[in-house]
């Protein structure tokens, strides 16, 4: 699986140095963040890896974040934290990834109330979210609602460069987020995309959403949320149907060293079943995880 | 002042907004109207997934002078998220047959496309939801409209009060969209039919899981505004098995036993609210989209196939959208 993997890899990065979602679509910046994590877990790769960040840094913007592609101009997040991510480990910190910090400073935000809900709330019904309104975090777009995944992705990349940005702001900032991430937390473990209760409602966590907030958490691995969360995890992962999913229970596992060996081929098994629909960003995961498997995880603070 | 009644004034007052926006400036542009003097809805009867669906999608289809030979078909079902023993994705079954019947019509090709709107592990769902299978079978393409390549597009309405948004390219370059969804209350815009669906089609890579930037320029003025910038050519609902209760995920299954078919989405989604025992009139969106996009009044729809009376079921709602059942 491997070396199909490399392969793919390798034949579908586009001229511009680039990876789209999938075989002959335009570069995106998912994509490409994790093709270059996969390349640079492996040996030969300098050209391919020069060209991606060549792309890289060639749309960051001004403010430091990334747009999710090419016909985008608005910087998101989610994408500047993995873009920053990839940077980051294929050529350590340098003046790309501290933009790019600090533009995750600067988006970080509290979720704004509109009249309407904090009047329903001041004449007694309550907050329907039961969520702590006060924390903040990051949304997938500016000026909306604080999600658990853009939030975890942000965290990690942050929890890499916190050296280099001015430390008060960062520091305020992965406190909260974490505590915002804590305070999303499944009844029982695990983490939903977004709240864990709507409308009277529990909702249920997800293995991917919950393997995000644990890698973006795994500074407490023995905090009882960490523990609970990562026994749903094991459980979860061992029915989970999506590879892309998986991939990152694997990893997630694999930081907090659980047994995960019997997932790899789960993982191969859905690989010689779909091929991973052609995912590039999946095939990418599935090298991360073949790294892991052989003692190398980017996801670990110390690794990365 | 409790709850119910809040919400009962807010819809009043947001229909109140609906019917006064008759005097003010239109919010769409002349091109979006389509709205037809009058509107057919077809309703077949099917008591299960194991019917001759094809059949099925096949004698709606022909109710229509739509014309499907040559054409490049894109099927938009609603797939969410898939748990065992719910009812929340369009019936992979029901997929397969219209895939079938547009082929059979001369489709010059068939693709089935779906955004998510929670999750980002699409690739799960076309496992665990049973659609792989009917892909396989049918060699028909699937494409994940979250990553899809996108064009920014002007938008045909200003409701929420944008001018443009991302749209797939798939989408774009399809020439029948054909919306597939499962008839559902939804906990938030009242009841999810072919013009919430459109929601899937929006790229999640731009707005987000679950697309919260819509959310957050309403859910009611966001899918009129997509709508009328791509508005299905054809709707198939999958009603043969419902959702009531607390949709879109979490409700309990409702069986009603029909497919209700259409080239007007306004007109059709009308009707299955009715069939749910409902008053469209009382959705926000309908009452929006018929303004321009289709017929809502029962008066402009004429009736094919199983007469509504026959096959109305009223559905459980939550207590927020209780005033739908006046």
């Amino acid at each position: 699986m491997q070396e199909d993997l490399l392969k793919s890899l390798t034949v579908n990065q586009n001229p511009d140095g680039g990876w789209g979602y999938f075989t002959g679509k335009r570069s995106a910046l998912e994509p490409t963040a994790f093709s270059l994590l996969a390349l640079g877990c492996t040996p030969n790769n300098h050209s391919a890896i020069d060209k991606g960040i060549g792309f890289l840094k060639l749309f960051q913007g001004g403010t430091g974040g990334w747009p999710v592609n090419l016909v985008s101009r608005e910087p998101a997040a989610w994408v500047t934290a993995l873009a920053g991510t990839a940077i980051q480990e294929c050529e350590g910190e340098n003046q790309q990834t501290q933009q790019a910090a600090q533009f995750l400073v600067d988006s970080f935000s509290r979720m704004k109330v509109d009249w309407l809900t904090r009047l329903r709330e001041r004449i007694g019904w309550g907050n329907s979210l039961n969520v702590d309104r006060r924390l903040g975090g990051w949304g997938w777009n500016p000026e909306t609602a604080k999600w658990v995944e853009p939030t975890c992705l942000s965290l990690f990349f942050l929890n890499l460069v916190k050296g280099a940005v001015r430390r008060p702001a960062l520091t305020g900032c992965l406190a909260e987020g974490e505590r915002m991430v804590y305070d999303r937390m499944c009844r029982g473990g695990g983490w939903n995309y977004g709240n864990a209760h709507v409308l009277g409602e529990d909702l249920r966590p997800y293995p991917l959403t919950t393997a995000l907030a644990l890698i973006a958490l795994q500074k407490y691995p023995s905090r009882p949320e960490n523990q609970q969360s990562l026994h749903y995890l094991g459980a979860a992962a061992e029915q989970e149907s999506s590879a892309l999913a998986l991939c990152f229970a694997i990893l997630c596992l694999d930081l907090y060293q659980q047994e995960w060996r019997s997932l790899l081929t789960r993982l191969e098994n859905l690989y010689h079943e779909t091929g991973f629909f052609g995912d590039l960003r999946t095939k990418a995961l599935a090298l991360l995880v073949i790294s892991a498997s052989q003692g190398r995880n980017v996801f670990q603070y110390a690794s990365a | 002042m409790h709850r119910r009644e809040f919400l009962k004034s807010a819809a009043a007052l947001g229909l109140a907004s609906a019917a006064s926006s008759c005097s003010r400036p239109k919010l769409w542009k002349a091109a979006a109207y389509r709205k037809a003097p009058q509107s057919q809805v077809v309703i077949l009867r099917a008591g299960s997934y194991d019917v001759d669906l094809v059949s099925l999608i096949i004698d709606g289809l022909k109710s229509y002078s739509l014309v499907v030979k040559g054409k490049r078909v894109l099927l938009k079902p609603n797939l969410v998220e898939y748990e065992r023993d719910t009812v929340i994705n369009t019936h992979p079954a029901l997929i397969g047959a219209a895939i079938e019947a547009f082929r059979r019509q001369g489709a010059a090709e068939v693709v089935v496309a779906e955004g998510p709107g929670h999750r980002r592990d699409t690739d799960g769902l076309l496992l665990s939801s049973g659609l792989l299978p009917h892909l396989k079978a049918t060699g028909t393409e699937f494409v994940d409209l979250n990553l899809d390549e996108t064009q920014c597009i002007s938008l045909s309405s200003r409701y929420m009060g944008v001018d443009s948004l991302f749209f797939p390219a798939s989408v774009l370059r399809c020439d029948l969209l054909v919306s597939m969804p499962k008839i559902k209350t939804h906990h938030w815009a009242g009841m999810t039919l072919s013009l919430k669906n459109l929601f899937g089609i929006m790229p999640g890579v731009h707005y987000g899981w679950p697309k919260n930037f819509l959310h957050w320029r309403g859910i009611h003025e966001s899918i009129v505004d997509i709508s009328s910038t791509v508005c299905p050519h054809f709707v198939i609902a999958d009603g043969v098995v419902c959702m009531e209760g607390n949709g879109p995920i979490q409700g309990k299954a409702k069986r009603c036993g029909v497919l209700v078919m259409g080239d007007d989405p306004v007109a059709v989604d009308a009707t299955c609210v009715r069939i749910a025992g409902l008053n469209p009139e009382k959705i926000n969106y309908l009452q929006m989209a018929s303004q321009f996009l289709g017929n809502l009044e029962e008066s402009r729809i004429q009736q094919i196939g199983e007469p509504l009376s026959r096959v109305m079921s009223p559905f459980e709602v939550i207590e927020a959208f209780e005033y739908l059942k006046s």
